[in-house]
């Protein structure tokens, strides 16, 4: 399984840290455990090793004695001989206890029996001195008895004094060997029931925290769907009022236009009768009945491309701007024929945008300067692209009547018009539907103008300008 | 020209019947004119029931004027029905109607019709559309 989520890192740590953590204790019981286990081993061996010795001494200086007592009896060196090979094996083991260590009253109780043996042994060869010079083995006998019986008793007593040390030795040391090993395994009992209780810990942690997360992710997991179910819903909505606002645009275009339709062409026929003729004053007010219904047909017409162009979905391809220009300009010229303009169009402008939006801004943008330039001496109008804080964008110029700049705010709200309607025609809906169109391509329009000097108006496709970086120089006037 | 040969006008606005009746009356338009109040009453007519009954429907109009948004029977459906008919299939069909909507324009033509207006807001240009509908006819 792989953990995902805020705890997944700390159960990941929580998990391994317990491993860790008996791998460790584990190890570490297991050492002490085996080092307890051999030094009790080395204690004990030791322990018989010092008993078996103390045998040693008490049964070679039993043979010492008996062979002692052979000699003397049957007056056989090879007596002799086994007496002082028993001395030698007594002294031996004697040597080996004393370098086997132990406390100081065994050792000096040790130099006390090696002292007794010497004196035992030298009392012995008296005694085969005596009966080397021709004692009887009664009389040696008798005079050994006496004279060895009490160093022999002295002896003895010590030997079984050592014994009985060294037996406790070897008690103590079983007992030690156990009460290490007792403790040996309580300390791994110790370990391993700690471990299980860390096991039951991170377990519980782990569990608890995994619990946690699954609830988060539970939580998350419906937050989303509930977010994506909220925005499809809204999508919906928003589907179902935009086709609600398409059939009421559809309706009002619809149902206003008729009546009005009906105003216009009935004032249209009225005008032309001969009684109407007659009376100058009220063909003036019919003719204004149609003019007036007119206008407001152009106004309806103008706010149903505005709302069209807020939902339509943008066609973005490679456009050729320039050959655009030019065949509105091309319209423009034919619609005017009596208009001359001069007009320059930088070529090969190449961008990405949705063809007849871009065409709709041209028209507005051209067909202002056409209109505009109308009193102009020799009127020019110019479509460029220049470059404005690195950003590319596009100009359309003219050097017609232009405007004055504090009123630059007004021109782009609908209906808005700085010019007298009857000199300049136009249902104010123009530059709305412009600004609306460069908006929708993610750009900025916006405009630059002087009473008498002309207008420059800027577009920027798919990027926004600042409005502190929109900034023209009187000069750029002056070009045209 | 026949004196039986007819022009099917389908409007339901009764301003908009009337004013287009003067245009054509100004253009001295040479043909009878029907006119039908909505897409039930065309298809009637064309059909030869209903309120037609017994209509020689061999005798089709010669052209018919269509408005496409109608109550009951709208413009593109009488459209319909009518280039799925032997009878009707090669009837000239001038829509004249109020919606400029790109989709009306685009399905009337899918649909076949012939000539598509917008209604004007000037009587001069309801004339130019007359004539223009009578150059079709000769």
């Amino acid at each position: 399984m792989r953990l995902r989520g805020p705890y997944a890192r700390f159960i990941q740590l929580s998990v391994f840290g317990w491993g860790a953590l008996a791998l460790l204790s584990a190890s570490l019981a297991f050492t002490s455990y085996r080092r307890a286990l051999r030094s009790n081993l080395e204690a004990r061996t030791g322990a018989l090793t010092r008993l078996i010795e103390t045998q040693t001494l008490r049964h070679a200086a039993e043979r010492s004695y008996s062979s002692s007592r052979s000699f003397v009896l049957t007056g056989d060196d090879g007596f002799v001989q086994d007496m002082e090979d028993s001395r030698d094996e007594f002294r031996k083991a004697s040597a080996k206890l004393e370098r086997s260590g132990g406390d100081e009253s065994t050792l000096s109780l040790l130099q006390r029996i090696d002292g007794l043996e010497s004196r035992l042994h030298w009392l012995h060869r008296d005694a085969h001195r005596m009966r080397r010079g021709g004692k009887t083995p009664r009389e040696v006998g008798a005079h050994m008895l006496a004279t060895t019986k009490p160093v022999r008793d002295d002896l003895d007593g010590l030997l079984a004094e050592l014994h009985a040390r060294e037996e406790a030795n070897v008690e103590r040391a079983v007992e030690d060997g156990r009460s290490a090993m007792r403790h040996a395994r309580m300390v791994s009992q110790a370990t391993f029931a700690s471990l299980g209780a860390a096991f039951i810990l991170v377990f519980l942690l782990v569990r608890k925290l995994a619990r946690a997360q699954l609830q988060i992710s539970d939580t998350l997991r419906e937050s989303n769907d509930g977010l994506e179910r909220r925005v499809d819903e809204r999508t919906k909505e928003l589907r179902a009022s935009n086709r609600e606002l398409e059939a009421f645009s559809y309706a009002v275009a619809h149902d206003l236009r008729t009546p009005l339709r009906a105003i216009t062409n009935y004032a249209d026929v009225a005008v032309v009768r001969p009684v109407v003729g007659s009376d100058p004053a009220l063909k003036d007010r019919i003719e204004k009945i149609g003019a007036a219904g007119r206008r407001m047909s152009q106004l309806i017409d103008g706010l149903l491309m505005l709302s069209r162009l807020t939902r339509r979905e943008l066609a973005l391809k490679e456009l050729d701007l320039s050959a655009l220009a030019a065949e509105v300009a091309g319209e423009l010229a034919l619609a005017y024929p009596e208009r001359q303009v001069a007009v320059t169009i930088m070529p090969g402008l190449r961008d990405l945008a949705d063809e007849s939006l871009l065409r709709n801004l041209l028209l507005q943008l051209l067909g202002n300067s056409w209109k505009f330039t109308a009193k102009s001496s020799a009127p020019a109008v110019s479509f460029i692209r220049e470059s404005v804080h690195d950003i590319s964008t596009y100009c359309v110029r003219d050097n017609g009547v232009g405007f004055d700049s504090k009123y630059l705010h007004k021109i782009l709200m609908p209906f808005e018009r700085l010019h007298d309607p009857a000199e300049y025609p136009g249902s104010g809906i123009g530059l709305p539907t412009s600004e609306r169109i460069v908006r929708r391509h993610g750009g900025t329009l916006w405009a630059e103008g002087a009473p008498g000097k002309g207008a420059a108006f800027y577009f920027t496709l798919h990027r926004r300008l600042p409005e502190k970086e929109r900034e023209m120089t009187p000069e750029n006037f002056r070009d045209i | 020209m026949t004196s039986e040969d007819v022009v099917l006008f389908v409007e339901d606005n009764p301003d908009d019947v009337d004013i287009t009746m003067m245009a054509l009356e100004a253009e001295a338009f040479p043909y009878k004119v029907v006119v039908a109040r909505d897409g039930e009453e065309a298809l009637e007519f064309l059909f030869g029931v209903g309120r037609y009954a017994g209509r020689d429907r061999g005798r089709a109009p010669v052209l018919v004027i269509l408005d496409l948004r109608m109550p009951k029977v709208d413009g593109l459906e009488v459209l319909k029905a009518m280039r799925e008919d032997r009878w009707l299939k090669y009837v000239i069909a001038v829509i004249l109607t109020t919606s400029d909507e790109e989709r009306d324009r685009v399905t009337a033509q899918k649909l076949g019709a012939n000539l598509y207006f917008k209604k004007p807001m000037s009587f001069d240009e309801l004339r130019a559309i007359v004539r223009q509908i009578r150059g079709l006819l000769t």
